[in-house]
């Protein structure tokens, strides 16, 4: 027997699969001390199980929705509660009444969930008959409302992250002879790093430019990444329009008063690049971390522009470099130098594992991103890879 | 890290974090440097001896304050930046505007 | 019996002890001053408590009154002493035992009640065992 289909239903199973325990846990501890309950479980009901996500006393796990309680509780908008189970028949035959921990008496209050569905219950069981009252009843309803909020928080967060995620480039730029991938892991659900790959009519009007960009807003979260959007998006602007020098001259002015108002900058590095010659113009406002890389060695796009945010108007003018064909330009953010210990000698021994000419791009940033991330790496972290291809 | 040692001398005051300068230690100091500078003590120096690690917060907080505390005629210093701190500042070019000092004393100089 | 030692702040022992023969049936704790001795006297303690003479005419009285064959009535109990509290509870399927959990005076009394009926979960089992 499962449950009828409903985007409730849908929604439990969702954040089932992507809520972490202890974020909860406090609710239930709470509860259990409140009221004195051996057993106080947060249980999310899907299509044809109960996932108990967070609990005390009770196995944290999947079991089938119809040996559940929550089950009826999420179908009503008050409070359950049962005096004891034993004696009441939709629930006298379930598992954890006939058998261990032999429950009797149960409390549970719905737990809503963004769609404005019932998702779950908050609930406690003892294992003799007994009666909340009004007040106590009121308590768990409050309890319930707190970690309605907390929900409600949770995955807002985890839309902002995953509309920053469909922000970014995922299909292959537009113009022929080249090999791009791109990747952003976040520290938390959303975060100021991002990148961008488009492709821009050179200025001269002499063909086709794929523009790379990678930013880096200071801090992490969803402030940092809301500041990230907006830089992304006027670099995109005047970068049509423009040489990449003058395209950060013209986003720092546009973008600078909102970046000092919140008393953020942001790194940027910009690079354009013509696959036929290799020519690569690029912008480094403070970032730094930009290489071209190859068996011959490796040479850093730098300059010593500071980061957009910064009181000082500067004249921002691009340099020039070139992308030999067997050349690989690696583009990463602080999060990954942070784990070689900020040291380009680090960096330098670990060159020899991405140059391998057999690895794609993605393989290359995939690399990259996965040892950050398994080096521990606390902040966001991002990578760039581009190659020059024989045009097909 | 959550406390920073602070010394008032007079012209000025030494400011003094330990540990990790990042996104839970940077909001305080910066905290602090505003109050002491909305108190008319603007001439700060940030003594970062016993940091080992700063990352962009840390920098923005002391901007910040550097901002903060040039409106009112002072500034924000920083002295004895370890080799971290140091390879950050070159990396963003904040030391440009940062100047790394390597003692407190030499960044008091004309204080 | 030790995870409710481990997780009750203030939690000093916790004993379970057979209400017919006043025996101690287990026990866990880690304050050196719970002899043998002591806790022998705080099982005998908790019988005397359930299974008293003048409890038991009380529960009498009572199930006199309302026409019913004498019963057992007495299901749980809390003593505070000066520096302890001791959360007293009969096993709902085993009324022949009694939990003790003892704890300092700054336990919360929703915890302390919490931590005792839910170490019923894991008594009970070893219990069952025993009586097969």
């Amino acid at each position: 027997m499962a449950m009828p289909p409903s985007t409730g239903r849908r929604e439990a199973e969702a954040v089932a699969r992507t809520v972490s325990a202890e974020r909860y846990d406090r609710f239930v501890r709470l509860a259990q001390a409140i009221f004195g309950a051996p057993i106080a479980a947060l249980n999310l009901i899907g299509n044809d199980s109960q996932f108990t996500v967070a609990s005390v006393g009770f196995p944290k796990g999947e079991m089938p929705v119809e040996d559940s309680v929550c089950q009826v509780t999420v179908q009503q908008d008050h409070a359950l509660e049962v005096r004891d189970l034993r004696e009441d028949e939709r629930f006298a035959s379930i598992p954890s009444v006939t058998g261990p921990p032999r429950v009797r008496f149960y409390a549970g209050t719905p737990v809503r969930g963004q769609s404005g569905q019932n998702i779950g219950a908050l609930c406690i069981l003892d294992l003799v008959p007994r009666r909340l009252g009004r007040q106590q009843l009121e308590m768990l309803s409050d309890l319930g409302a707190l970690l309605e909020r907390e929900l409600a928080v949770q995955e807002e967060m985890d839309l902002a992250g995953q509309v920053q995620q469909l922000m970014l480039p995922t299909s292959a730029p537009d113009i022929d002879g080249v090999e791009i991938a791109g990747r952003v892991q976040p520290a938390r659900e959303a975060g100021g790093d991002y990148f961008d790959w488009f492709v821009v009519n050179d200025p001269d009007g002499h063909g086709k430019r794929l523009q790379v960009v990678l930013g880096d807003v200071m801090g992490k979260g969803l402030a940092a990444s809301l500041i990230a959007s907006e830089v992304r998006a006027v670099l995109r602007g005047h970068s049509r329009y423009t040489d990449v020098g003058d395209a950060v001259s013209r986003t720092w002015m546009t973008t600078h008063s909102d970046l000092e108002a919140n008393d953020r900058f942001s790194t940027l590095w910009v690079g354009r690049l013509d696959p036929i010659t290799g020519e690569l113009d690029y912008l480094d406002a403070g970032h730094g971390l930009a290489i071209i890389a190859s068996q011959r060695g490796y040479r850093r796009l730098t300059q010593d522009y500071l980061p957009l945010g910064m009181p000082i108007e500067e004249t921002w003018v691009k340099a020039s470099d070139v992308l030999a064909d067997d050349e690989l330009l690696v583009v990463v953010s602080d999060g990954v130098f942070d784990v070689l210990d900020d040291s380009f000698d680090q960096v330098e021994a670990r060159l020899g594992d991405i140059l391998d000419p057999g690895l794609t791009c993605r393989q290359i940033v995939d690399r990259i991103v996965d040892f950050a991330v398994s080096e521990a790496a606390t902040d966001d972290v991002t990578a760039l890879a581009v190659r020059r291809v024989a045009s097909s | 890290m959550s406390n920073f040692n602070e010394a008032d001398q007079g012209t000025y005051v030494v400011l003094a974090p330990e540990g990790k300068f990042n996104l839970v230690a940077a909001p305080p100091i910066k905290a602090r440097i505003d109050d002491l500078v909305a108190a008319g003590k603007a001439r700060i120096v940030v003594d970062l001896q016993a940091v080992d690690f700063i990352d962009s917060s840390g920098l923005g907080a002391l901007i910040g304050g550097l901002k903060t505390a040039r409106q009112q005629g002072g500034d924000v210093r920083i002295a004895a930046a370890g080799e971290q701190v140091r390879a950050v500042l070159k990396l963003t070019n904040l030391d440009r505007i940062l100047s790394p000092y390597d003692t407190v004393e030499e960044a008091l100089h004309d204080w | 019996m030790e995870s409710v030692v481990q997780e009750v702040d203030g939690a000093l022992g916790c004993a379970v002890a057979d209400l017919r023969s006043g025996a101690l049936l287990g026990v866990a704790h880690h304050v050196p001053y719970f002899t043998q001795e002591y806790l022998e006297a705080v099982a005998a303690a908790a019988v005397e408590m359930f299974r008293g003479q003048t409890v038991r005419r009380v529960e009498d009285l009572i199930s006199a009154r309302r026409g019913r064959p004498s019963e057992r009535l007495l299901e749980e109990m809390q003593m505070t002493t000066r520096h302890t509290i001791h959360f007293m509870m009969v096993l709902p399927n085993h009324p022949e035992a009694v939990v003790v959990l003892i704890t300092n005076r700054e336990t919360a009394l929703g915890m302390g009640w919490a931590a005792t009926r839910r170490s019923v979960l894991d008594i009970e089992p070893i219990l069952d065992g025993l009586a097969n």
